[in-house]
C-alpha cells in the first residue's frame, strides 16, 4: 500500500520539468535572436512601410515597394545583379567542388592546415582584399606588367579592371571560403568506399561525380548557396571599387538611396524585396537539392 | 488551436505591435526644434565645455583642421559624424539623429530648410562674419533674411589633368573629357549635379544649374553615349586621387582641393579652369534646430571663420573664406586661396528640377 502511493505526486512535476527544460535552455538564445535579429528586421519592415521623413507625409504606405517594383531603372540594375551574382556563384561552385574534394580525400595530413589557410585568408579585411585586386588587375598592376614583359600583349589589358569581369572575379574570390567549407563538410560525411564501389561497377569519374558525389554533397551546395549567393546580391563594395562604369548592382542602389538620397524608406523597401527574393530562392534551392529525400 | 498556442501567438503579436509602434513613433522624427535665432554666447572668449556634435562631409573635418580647435578647448568633447549629402543629413536629423552643428552647401541644402532642421544664427556671435567671402550672398539667408550659416569653405570645380599625359593646351574645355584621344582614360566625379553640369557645359549649354528637363535628358544621353570614354566614376576625392596615382585616369573633372591632394602626393597634375567657366561650390556651418550646446557651436563656427583655420583650409586646396588668412599663407597659395577667384565662376546652386538631375545620373550609372 505504502510503496504504491509514494511516487504518484512527484511524477507529473518531473515530467513538466523535463518538458520545460529545453525551453529554459532556449529562452536566452531565443531572446537574443529576437532582440538582435528579428527586431531589426521588423524595424526595417516598418521603415519600408512608412512615408519618407523628407516627404512631408506621415503614416504607412506601400508606395515605397511600388516605386521600387515599377521603376524600370531598378529592373535593369536587378538584371545586371542577377547576371553578375549568378556567374560568380557558378564559378565558385566550379572551383569549390574539386577543391573540397581534394581537401577531403586527397591531401592527407595537409587537410587541416589547408583548411585553416582558407579560413585565415578569409579574415583579411574585405577593403584591403579589394584594393589588393586593384593593384593586381590595374594598368600598372602585376598581371598587366607580367603580360607585357612576357610579350603576350603590347599594352595593358584594360578589361582586367573596372569591368564586369573584375567584379565577378573579386566577388568569386571574396566568398570562396564560404562555398568550399560547407561542401567540404558534406564530403567528409561520404564513405570513401562508395567511390570504390562505383569504380568496381564500371562507372567512370564523370559518372561517379554525377551519380554519387553530387547527390551526396547537395546539402553542402545548398548551404553554400544560402551563405554566398544571397549575399552576392547585396554586395556594394566590390562593384563600387572595381566595377568602374559597368558594375552598378542592387547593393549600390540601396547604398545610393540611403546615403546619397537620404531615402531610408526606399532603401529599406528594396532591401525587404531582396530579402523576399532570397527566401524564395532558398525554398527553390532546398527543393532542387532534394535534401529531404536524402535525409529519408 | 490550443489555449497555450493562442496565448503565445497573442504575446508574439503584442510584442511585434509594440516594436512597430516604437519604430513608428521614432520614425516620426524629433520635430519641433527651435526656430528662433540661436543666442550667441555672452563671453565668446570662454573655452567651450561639454559635448559638441558636428555633422559634416567627410573631407571637412580632417585632423589637421580640428586639432588646433581641440587644443584650444581641452574640456570640450568634440564628436564628429559624416554624411554623403545634405539630403542624407536631413533624413538622419529628421529621423532623430542629434547634432549641434551641421555643414550645409548651397547646392543641396533645401531639405534641411524645408524640414526646419536649421536654426538661424546671430552673425554678431561670429567675430569675422562680415569678412567672410559670400557672407552677403542670398543663399546664406532664409526668406526672412536670417543668417542660416557661416561660409566655411568654397572651391572651384574644373579639370584635373596629368600634365605628363595631357598637354595643357588641349585641356582648356570640358570637351577634353570627351575627346576620343583620352578614351578610357578619363574619370568623372560621381555626383549628379556636377556630372550633369559638366556634360551640359561640354555640350555648349551655358546655364548648367538651370537646365530644363529636356536639357538634362540631353546631357544624360551625352554621358551614356560617351560612357566608354570614362575609366571610372569617382565617388570621393580619395577615389579620384587613387585613379590618378594608379595611372587609371589622366583627365577628370574635379575640385582644386583634389588636385592639390594629388600634387601633395607628388603627381604631375594641374588644375585648370575650363573656358566655359569653372563651377564653384560654397559650404558653411549651421546650427541645428535641436542643438544642445550653443556656446560650443558658436565656438566652432568662430574657429572655422578665423584666419588661422582658413589658412589650413587653403593649404588643403580650398579658397580662404577669410581674406586675412592670405597673410598667413606662403605666396604660392595666394592665387588659389583668393576668394576673388570664384567671382567669375558658375555658382553651384540647387536646380528647381534637382530630382531630374539625380534621376539622370542614376540612369547613367545603371547603364
Amino acid at each position: 500500500m505504502e510503496s504504491a502511493s509514494l511516487p504518484v505526486p512527484a511524477a507529473p512535476r518531473r515530467r513538466w520539468r523535463s518538458l520545460l527544460r529545453p525551453f529554459a535552455f532556449m529562452s536566452a538564445p531565443t531572446a537574443l535572436l529576437g532582440a538582435f535579429f528579428l527586431a531589426p528586421m521588423v524595424v526595417m519592415l516598418v521603415i519600408a512601410l512608412q512615408y519618407g521623413v523628407l516627404s512631408g507625409q506621415s503614416g504607412f504606405t506601400l508606395s515605397n515597394f511600388g516605386d521600387v517594383l515599377s521603376d524600370p531603372l531598378y529592373r535593369e540594375v536587378a538584371l545586371t545583379t542577377v547576371l553578375i551574382a549568378t556567374v560568380a556563384m557558378v564559378i565558385q561552385l566550379l572551383v569549390a567542388v574539386p577543391l573540397a574534394y581534394v581537401l577531403a580525400f586527397k591531401v592527407g595530413r595537409w587537410e587541416v592546415p589547408l583548411l585553416l589557410f582558407f579560413v585565415l585568408a578569409d579574415e583579411l579585411n574585405p577593403m584591403v582584399r579589394i584594393y589588393a585586386w586593384r593593384m593586381l588587375l590595374g594598368r600598372e598592376g602585376l598581371i598587366n606588367t607580367a603580360l607585357i614583359d612576357l610579350g603576350i600583349t603590347n599594352a595593358p589589358v584594360d578589361a582586367l579592371l573596372f569591368s564586369k569581369f573584375s567584379v565577378i572575379l573579386v566577388l568569386s574570390t571574396s566568398y570562396l571560403t564560404y562555398t568550399v567549407i560547407p561542401i567540404y563538410a558534406a564530403m567528409k560525411a561520404i564513405d570513401g568506399n562508395l567511390f570504390e564501389a562505383a569504380r568496381d561497377l564500371g562507372a567512370g569519374w564523370a559518372t561517379t561525380a554525377r551519380r554519387v558525389l553530387l547527390p551526396l554533397i547537395a546539402p553542402g551546395i545548398f548551404v553554400a548557396l544560402l551563405l554566398v549567393y544571397i549575399p552576392l546580391f547585396t554586395d556594394f563594395a566590390s562593384p563600387a571599387l572595381v566595377g568602374g562604369t559597368e558594375g552598378y548592382m542592387l547593393g549600390n542602389a540601396v547604398q545610393d538611396l540611403v546615403l546619397e538620397s537620404g531615402d531610408l524608406n526606399g532603401g529599406a523597401a528594396m532591401s525587404m524585396l531582396m530579402l523576399g527574393a532570397s527566401a524564395i530562392f532558398a525554398i527553390v534551392a532546398y527543393r532542387l537539392t532534394k535534401i529531404r529525400q536524402l535525409e529519408q | 488551436m490550443s489555449r497555450r498556442g493562442s496565448a503565445t501567438r497573442t504575446g508574439s503579436l503584442l510584442a511585434a505591435l509594440a516594436i512597430v509602434a516604437a519604430v513608428a513613433l521614432s520614425a516620426c522624427g524629433s520635430g519641433g526644434g527651435e526656430s528662433a535665432v540661436a543666442a550667441a554666447p555672452d563671453d565668446p572668449d570662454a573655452p567651450a565645455t561639454g559635448t559638441l556634435r558636428m555633422f559634416t562631409y567627410g573631407d571637412t573635418a580632417p585632423d589637421q583642421m580640428l586639432d588646433p580647435f581641440r587644443e584650444q578647448n581641452p574640456d570640450l568633447d568634440l564628436k564628429a559624424a559624416t554624411f554623403n549629402s545634405n539630403k542624407a543629413a536631413a533624413a538622419k536629423l529628421a529621423g532623430g539623429f542629434e547634432a549641434d552643428v551641421v555643414e550645409v552647401c548651397t547646392d543641396e541644402m533645401s531639405p534641411l530648410i524645408v524640414r526646419d532642421l536649421l536654426r538661424p544664427l546671430d552673425p554678431k556671435g561670429v567675430a569675422n562674419f562680415n569678412k567672410l567671402a559670400f557672407s552677403d550672398a542670398d543663399e546664406v539667408r532664409d526668406e526672412a533674411g536670417h543668417v542660416l550659416f557661416a561660409p566655411a569653405s568654397a572651391g572651384p570645380h574644373g579639370l584635373i589633368v596629368n600634365t605628363d599625359e595631357v598637354p595643357e593646351r588641349e585641356a582648356q574645355s570640358y570637351q577634353a573629357l570627351f575627346d576620343p584621344a583620352y578614351a578610357g582614360n578619363a574619370a568623372l566625379e560621381a555626383t549628379p549635379l556636377t556630372a550633369i553640369a559638366v556634360a551640359a557645359l561640354a555640350l555648349g549649354l551655358d546655364d548648367p544649374m538651370n537646365l530644363s528637363d529636356a536639357e538634362v535628358e540631353q546631357a544624360k544621353q551625352y554621358l551614356i553615349d560617351h560612357r566608354d570614354q570614362f575609366r571610372a566614376f569617382a565617388d570621393s576625392d580619395a577615389s579620384m586621387v587613387n585613379l590618378f596615382k594608379s595611372g587609371e585616369a589622366v583627365i577628370a573633372d574635379g575640385g582644386r582641393g583634389t588636385a592639390q591632394a594629388m600634387i601633395d602626393d607628388g603627381l604631375p597634375v594641374k588644375w585648370i579652369a575650363p573656358e566655359e567657366g569653372a563651377l564653384s561650390w560654397v559650404c558653411g556651418l549651421a546650427i541645428t534646430s535641436h542643438a544642445q550646446n550653443l556656446d560650443a557651436a558658436y565656438k566652432l563656427i568662430n574657429y572655422y571663420a578665423s584666419p588661422e583655420a582658413q589658412a589650413i583650409s587653403a593649404k588643403l586646396g580650398y579658397v580662404a573664406m577669410n581674406p586675412d588668412a592670405l597673410e598667413l599663407l606662403p605666396k604660392r597659395y595666394h592665387e588659389s586661396a583668393d576668394p576673388r577667384n570664384l567671382e567669375t565662376a558658375i555658382p553651384e546652386t540647387e536646380p528647381d528640377n534637382a530630382e531630374a538631375y539625380d534621376r539622370a545620373w542614376q540612369e547613367v550609372q545603371a547603364q
